[in-house]
């Protein structure tokens, strides 16, 4: 574009700023112009960009005041374009803030509403306070019987296995005492003692069974069991 | 030097010698490199000339320099006077009193805080 054309055309476009402000501007780009020569006219009006670009710069600029926004990190060095990239900043920056309004919007909207929910929630525990305890309670009790019962037939198995191993001893004792006087006997005596005795084998070893897998086991699923009831009863008041 | 280029997509052509610009030059740092060069002409110097000696540190278009020139002119940071030269008036530029006690304390800032940086980058504590 020429020199002439494009200096006519941002002074129209300036047209709208005081009358200092323009001669102003347009004395510097006419000096600046001049100062770089003739040679590099062309070059400098390209990189001035559009009379509009130019125009906008300088307005920018007055709207500036002490605030300097157009020359921040991200416009100054396409400040022939600083406008626009100024107002897509500002755009973002709108975008940006509507989008913490509206988050924030949501957050207002969901507390008032939570006091309610909170006193809701804190009647429905009371009253459903000893049903709760109740439940819990039964629950609580089961496992214990439950419990209780296996560790009572282990004990009793425990207790049969020794019974039975004392019992096969003293028969075999008998039968051994008796081989003399009356052979048959004995042979009864003893044969009912290893009897007996494998038994006792079979008892202890199942008590030994109970002990080391079966009760823990059966411990470990009933507090599963009993911690599931609660919870879930828990998640179902709350 | 293309007019709506971004940084770094350019970043094989190099405008007169001045390297690309990794770091981002800030208003003020600007207003302190407008002030420095300014301020090393006694009788003032003009848009054009302090145009090409910014260019010499940092990428500038054409057009930024008008309206901070004009802004320290407003803030009397800056006095302005015309002189005849080859037949017409040319706007000069001169540093005021205002103009070098800021420019002192932007190089105080300066020194503090790139002192601050370079410790930082070369692993001093």
């Amino acid at each position: 574009m020429d020199r002439f054309i494009f200096m006519k055309e941002l002074e129209s476009l300036l047209s709208d700023i005081s009358p200092s402000e323009r001669d102003e501007a347009l004395q510097y780009y006419n000096d600046y112009l001049n100062d770089a020569g003739v040679e590099n006219e062309e070059e400098i009006l390209a990189s001035l960009g559009t009379p509009q670009d130019l125009a906008r710069v300088i307005k920018a600029g007055l709207n500036d005041g002490g605030e300097r926004g157009e020359f921040t990190e991200n416009g100054y060095r396409n400040s022939a374009f600083g406008e626009e990239i100024k107002q897509e900043i500002a755009r973002k920056e709108r975008a940006g803030k509507g989008r913490d309004r509206r988050q924030s919007g949501a957050g207002e909207v969901r507390k008032p509403l939570s006091p309610g929910m909170i006193v809701l929630i804190i009647v429905l525990c009371l009253v459903a306070l000893p049903a709760v305890a109740g439940i819990a309670a039964g629950v609580i009790g089961t496992g214990v019987g439950l419990l209780g019962s296996i560790l009572g037939i282990a004990l009793g198995i425990s207790v049969a296995g020794i019974g039975l191993l004392a019992a096969a001893v003293v028969l075999v004792v008998f039968g051994i005492a008796m081989v003399a006087s009356q052979p048959l006997a004995a042979v009864c005596f003893l044969g009912l003692g290893i009897l007996l005795a494998g038994l006792a084998l079979f008892f202890i070893w199942l008590t030994v069974w109970l002990w080391a897998v079966a009760i823990p086991w059966a411990v470990r699923g009933i507090v599963k069991i009993c911690g599931r009831l609660l919870r879930g009863k828990g998640a179902k008041k709350i | 030097m293309g007019a709506g280029g971004r940084y770094g997509q350019e970043s094989a052509g190099c405008a007169k010698g001045v390297r690309d610009m990794v770091f981002n030059t800030g208003a003020a740092l600007l207003d302190a490199i407008v002030l420095a060069v300014v301020s090393k002409e006694q009788e003032g110097t003009y848009g054009y000339k302090i145009t090409q000696e910014v260019r010499q540190v940092i990428e500038l278009s054409e057009s930024t320099l008008y309206p901070v020139l004009r802004r320290l002119q407003k803030d009397e940071c800056l006095s302005v006077y015309d002189m005849e030269c080859a037949g017409r008036n040319r706007r000069y530029y001169k540093v005021t009193e205002k103009g070098m006690a800021q420019l002192g304390l932007y190089k105080n800032e300066w020194k503090r805080y790139s002192a601050k940086i370079s410790i930082m980058f070369e692993g001093g504590k």
